[in-house]
């Protein structure tokens, strides 16, 4: 009989075979940790819970054995395992073990998600949509409109990643009403009129509106490019609030343009406001405030007429006394008011430029233009067609394509169509075409890695411009010179210096930071009264603006962090508590060291977007900076956490963070929590909605509000007292700030997950910007001349 | 003191002074000492033009014993503006008045408003000169000056009818009988003398009083025959015009119970009317925020029931409304009032009179523009919604207008 230690050596030595060869992806310390911990009973005789770990893949590609180490993961991080009455390993263990399991799991969804065939399609997102097909035929689509597109899922912020832009049967529908439309829209059968138009508030009468109030004087019935002049004055309150003229889509509840204005009532300006404007109803209104009215009733309406020449500090006492108080006890406005004269719209336009996109593009005009023999027309309808798809899929089309469309318009005719409708829906149907809608990349019958001329042309011009290439970029990918270094480099100079170049700079912005969380939860009003749409619009404009800035000015990437300067407006600095700047529009201004503001970490944008709407969150902050500032996400945190409670009316008050310190007394959350919790922490000095606190603010609780402690000490060891300590370290840590911040540049600019395998050349180009202190343009320059750039 | 005069005249009128009884005549009695004091010491100050001719501003309280005192047939009525005219005698012009904002009117010895006065009812008051600023509201000519210079003095802080001028200040009537009167018009006679302190303005010797079957007589919350009065009995009056100038009664109230009952329906009725209206008072002071709402410290005006202040001085959110100094309020007043969070409250020891001596300050998210220092403003407490006659209030700049002057009849 054999001896039962021999037995069990063997057996051991047969786990710890068996064990090897399914782990052998993993490292030494987690092999040991789930030999030491969790094999006991999860192996080929015991599978608790009917789970089985000693075999389990550790391919963390493969989407199931992805899907049971997640398992591992969570039950490690919900406490619970091991389990109670089984050896417990050290909450740096724990935590070390679901961080690496995490990371793995990560690496293989990104593997996953970047798995690519001979074959890519990129779907573009809806405002890339709006962009093409503005640049192709100079056509507004609103692609935000109720009932237009669907809304773009995000990936961490990204709106398009290709993995994720799936189109379902409800996209090819609206596609086709918007194919349509837009088509209609280019190819009218009858221009439409040029609308001008002026509405004046009346002779010798000045329209006034108060904060929040709009008046309802312009309305876009055809969607296109719009001059809108308006005289009007914008009076300062009388803290010197400036009023912000907003041009307010009705029924969009939305702002399309807008001016900061400080006026004189006795000398107004006339504003003129040209874009690209969505058809419908659009006010004049003074956006400074909700237009909600606080009383929950009617209005107190002063959207009224008033005399011009009456001076505004006689609107006092008499029929007015039951209104809304206007003017002060000196007779200075209460509140910024805007005085208007008249409004003028002119549209819809169609620019040089834009004739031009359509030009050669719809030969149907009046049938006596049509040659006579069927087969010049015929001629002419595949030339005119070739031209249009060329620039509509970004490509060079065969005739066998057109060849299809050339049969689709006769069959249109056969069933008894007018040439002209028949010719658009060929066109409408070039739109909803996979080639349209999508970006391509790859060949079906080819295995290659480098994108093409016509690929990178679409590539580069995405990125910059969220849109189709123009004329002169197709040019060079025709001729081949997107793939010499110096014909990329000219492209790119033209491409960097072009208006178009804005797009890049607010799209890739709002997309990085997740700036579309801004406002996403409310502010309790009775909590934050102060907070206003047009504080809102202007902490995403701050943001906006001081990232391009920081482009234009080719600023080294610390200073995205850390820096004595801002873009202020007069609302913002109110809401800062800072010096009034000199003008009333956003600019830039030098900043006090005792401001405690610098750098995109303290803007109120990003402050409140980790917020709930009645208290900040530390947790959510930390975990907001370390994956965008960092490119690291935490691991999720396990369903059911118990939420904090709110301070018992007969306790104490206590600060949030206090809380989270009992709350990380469990193990389980300890381990994640010490990593996350310092980073936003460390920003306990700003409110929900980002205005600097010495005490926090706690609801219920007995005694004075406690004061803050925002200090704290990363996980390598470096010790911060506050946020301006903070700041400064990661500042000092640009190598990491830069890597980070390209991998989610090459995110957006690829529309995929970086990998592992990216890893060595993101880190090529931060170390070739490295001596430039990784200045901003120079990381985007350096990423499109990259080799990684040009790679499916 | 109250204690005892309140003692007196339940002793006077037969009955126990039940606790509660004593307890709420004590509180009425509380609330109007210092209007006691005020009158009394008036006797003399009056003799000083400077508080005989005191002219009061917006936003500060008259001193003490500032006014005269008038009385009469309370003649012209015009509720709405809380306006009116007194007649004293027959040959006498009216003298119109316009109530002060602070302006207190009492009857059935209740709080009350000019609304609940039937024309007819003789009445006392305390008149100053018009507020700056409403020098214009009450038309005088020089020729009425000449002929008596109290009708410069239109304005009136304090109106109330006899049952609540004399029982305020612990008066009654000890009858001694009934008497035939003879002359050209011989009329029924009660006779009696004054019970309690001179007062001034008052009748402080015995008189007689026409009496007939259109009095009234009250005893034991009944109407009674006029047999039911006796000599030696103390009992409260209200008086008319009567012929040659003489004061006819219109109730005799022969005992407690009856006159509390008077008085609270009167209570009633005002609180009724006050939680409609809202509660008076002016703007101390105000700090404007620059988006619109801001801060406004309010005084409330006295003279109202002490239920009404209770209430407010519990709330922790009101609605202010503005008003004039007709108190009239503008439009929908109950929709065009700003929601208002209260931020502090104090009560100011030994109010003026025509203060509550309640002072609030409170947070609105919207001002109006009537919230300025001085103007008056409503404020509503814990109050059912209520939409007011449309001719009550303020609708159009003409209303306003309408209303700057006395509408002389």
């Amino acid at each position: 009989m054999m001896p039962m230690k021999t037995v069990s050596t063997l057996i051991l030595i047969g786990v710890t075979l068996q064990t090897a060869t399914a782990m052998d992806a993993l490292d030494d310390r987690s092999r040991m940790f789930l030999k030491s911990h969790c094999l006991e009973c999860h192996n080929d005789k015991k599978q608790e819970g009917k789970f089985r770990l000693d075999n389990l893949s550790p391919d963390f590609n493969d989407p199931q054995a992805a899907q049971k180490w997640a398992e591992v993961v969570f039950r490690i991080n919900a406490g619970e395992m091991p389990p109670e009455d089984a050896a417990q390993p050290s909450t740096e263990e724990l935590g070390w073990m679901s961080e690496y399991l995490t990371q793995k799991i990560r690496d293989g969804a990104a593997a996953r998600m970047a798995r690519r065939g001979k074959l890519q399609y990129y779907r573009l997102s809806r405002q890339e949509y709006a962009h093409t097909v503005y640049d192709l035929l100079g056509v507004v689509y609103d692609v935000e409109a109720p009932g237009a597109l669907n809304e773009d899922p995000r990936w961490h912020g990204f709106d398009r990643i290709g993995a994720l832009l799936s189109t379902a049967p409800s996209h090819i529908d609206r596609y086709f009403q918007a194919a349509n439309t837009v088509v209609e829209l280019a190819f009218p059968d009858n221009e439409p009129p040029l609308q001008k138009n002026r509405q004046t508030a009346g002779e010798g009468k000045r329209y006034l509106l108060q904060l929040g109030e709009g008046w309802g004087a312009v309305n876009v019935r055809t969607p296109g490019r719009y001059r809108i002049k308006i005289q009007v004055s914008g009076l300062p309150a009388f803290t010197g609030r400036a009023p912000r003229l907003s041009l307010w889509h009705h029924q969009r509840k939305k702002s399309f343009a807008g001016v900061d204005l400080a006026t004189t009532a006795d000398k107004p300006e006339t504003i003129e406001l040209e874009g690209l404007f969505p058809a419908g109803h659009y006010q004049i209104r003074n956006h400074a405030r909700t237009q909600q009215h606080p009383n929950g009733a009617y209005k107190l309406f002063r959207n009224e007429q008033i005399d011009a020449s009456q001076p505004l500090s006689s609107y006092q006492g008499g029929f007015n006394a039951s209104r809304t108080k206007l003017v002060d006890e000196q007779g200075r406005p209460v509140m910024p008011l805007l005085l208007v004269d008249w409004v003028e719209v002119e549209g819809p336009l169609t620019t040089d430029v834009d004739r031009k996109k359509r030009e050669g593009m719809f030969p149907v005009g009046q049938s006596s233009d049509l040659p006579s023999d069927p087969k010049q027309v015929e001629s002419r309808l595949h030339e005119s067609l070739q031209r249009f798809a060329e620039r509509a899929w970004r490509r060079p089309v065969s005739d066998d394509e057109i060849e299809r469309y050339v049969r689709f318009i006769a069959a249109e005719q056969k069933a008894g169509a007018d040439l002209r409708s028949a010719y658009r829906s060929a066109l409408s149907t070039m739109l909803v075409a996979r080639s349209f809608i999508n970006l391509e990349e790859g060949s079906p019958n080819e295995n290659r890695n480098k994108l093409n001329d016509f690929e990178l042309a679409s590539r580069l011009s995405y990125f910059l411009w969220s849109s189709m290439p123009d004329e002169e970029l197709f040019a060079a990918a025709r001729q081949g010179k997107l793939h010499t270094a110096e014909g990329l480099a000219v492209e790119l100079d033209r491409m960097l210096a072009d208006p178009k170049i804005e797009r890049f700079l607010e799209s890739f912005l709002q997309q990085w930071l997740q700036l579309h969380r801004v406002g996403m939860f409310q502010p309790d009003p009775n909590l934050y009264p102060e907070y206003d749409p047009w504080l809102e619009e202007s902490m995403v404009l701050e943001t906006t603006a001081y990232f391009a800035e920081m482009f234009k000015k080719n600023l080294p990437m610390r200073e995205a962090v850390d820096s004595n300067w801002t873009m202020l407006n007069s609302r913002l600095a109110i809401h800062y508590g800072l010096p009034m700047p000199s003008q009333a529009k956003l600019a830039r201004v030098e900043l006090n060291p005792k401001s405690q503001r610098g750098g995109i970490l303290t803007h109120a944008s990003v402050l409140s977007l980790t917020s709930d709407g009645t208290r900040h969150r530390p947790v959510h902050r930390g975990a907001w900076l370390s994956e965008v500032v960092l490119a690291r996400t935490p691991p999720s945190p396990p369903p059911n956490v118990e939420p904090l409670e709110p301070v018992a009316a007969d306790q104490p008050k206590i600060t949030i963070r206090s809380q989270l310190e009992a709350h990380r007394l469990n193990r389980t959350c300890a381990s994640c929590h010490a990593k996350i919790d310092p980073l936003g922490l460390a920003f306990d000095n700003f409110d929900a909605i980002g205005r600097w606190r010495e005490t926090e603010r706690i609801e219920g609780g007995t005694g004075d509000n406690p004061p803050v402690d925002a200090s704290g000490t990363l996980p390598d060891g470096k010790a911060f007292a506050g946020p301006t300590e903070f700041k400064k370290l990661l500042a000092e840590n640009d190598d990491e700030l830069a890597n980070a911040f390209l991998e989610q540049l090459a995110t957006y600019a690829l529309r995929r997950v970086m990998t592992v395998d990216d890893v060595r050349h993101l880190q090529a180009i931060a170390e070739s910007t490295k001596a430039e202190e990784y200045r901003l343009q120079s990381l985007v320059r350096r990423l499109v001349m990259s080799e990684l750039f040009q790679q499916r | 003191m109250t204690r005892l005069i309140v003692a007196k005249v339940a002793k006077t009128f037969a009955i126990a002074p039940r606790p509660k009884l004593v307890a709420s005549f004590a509180a009425a009695m509380t609330a109007l000492c210092s209007l006691l004091f005020v009158c009394s010491s008036a006797i003399a100050d009056e003799k000083t033009d400077a508080l005989r001719d005191y002219v009061s501003k917006r936003g500060v309280f008259p001193p003490k014993g500032a006014g005269i005192h008038v009385h009469g047939d309370l003649v012209i009525s015009d509720p709405v503006n809380r306006r009116g005219a007194l007649r004293e005698k027959r040959h006498t012009p009216r003298h119109y008045f316009a109530m002060l904002p602070y302006g207190m009117v009492r009857y059935h010895g209740a709080p009350a408003d000019i609304r609940d006065i039937p024309p007819g009812t003789h009445m006392h008051g305390r008149f100053l000169s018009p507020m700056e600023g409403e020098e214009e509201t009450i038309p005088v000519t020089e020729q009425l000056l000449k002929r008596n210079k109290n009708y410069g003095n239109n304005h009136a802080i304090l109106l109330e009818d006899d049952v609540s001028f004399y029982s305020r200040q612990g008066r009654s009537w000890k009858v001694i009988g009934f008497e035939q009167g003879g002359g050209p018009a011989p009329r029924l006679k009660l006779s009696v003398e004054p019970v309690g302190p001179e007062i001034e303005g008052g009748i402080n010797k015995p008189a007689l009083f026409d009496i007939d079957d259109s009095t009234r007589i009250w005893k034991d919350r009944r109407l009674v025959h006029r047999d039911e009065i006796k000599p030696g009995m103390e009992v409260q009056a209200n008086f008319t015009w009567g012929p040659f100038d003489s004061l006819a009664t219109t109730d005799v109230w022969l005992d407690d119970v009856s006159l509390d009952a008077f008085k609270e329906i009167q209570r009633q009725r005002h609180l009724r009317l006050i939680r409609s209206r809202f509660l008076p008072g002016w703007v101390d002071a105000v700090k404007n925020y620059d988006t619109g709402g801001g801060e406004v410290t309010v005084t409330f005006f006295g003279g109202m029931d002490q239920e009404l202040y209770d209430e407010i001085w519990k709330s922790q959110s009101v609605k202010m409304c503005n008003a004039e100094n007709t108190l009239r309020t503008w439009g929908y007043h109950q929709e065009y009032a700003s929601r208002a969070s209260v931020l502090e409250k104090q009560k100011i020891e030994n109010p003026a009179f025509g203060s509550s001596g309640l002072q609030m300050r409170l947070k609105v998210v919207q001002m109006l523009d009537g919230f300025r220092p001085g103007k008056i403003i409503r404020v509503k407490g814990p109050w059912t919604y209520v939409l007011v006659p449309q001719d009550e209030v303020y609708e159009k700049p003409a209303d306003l207008e309408r209303a700057q002057r006395i509408n002389l009849p």
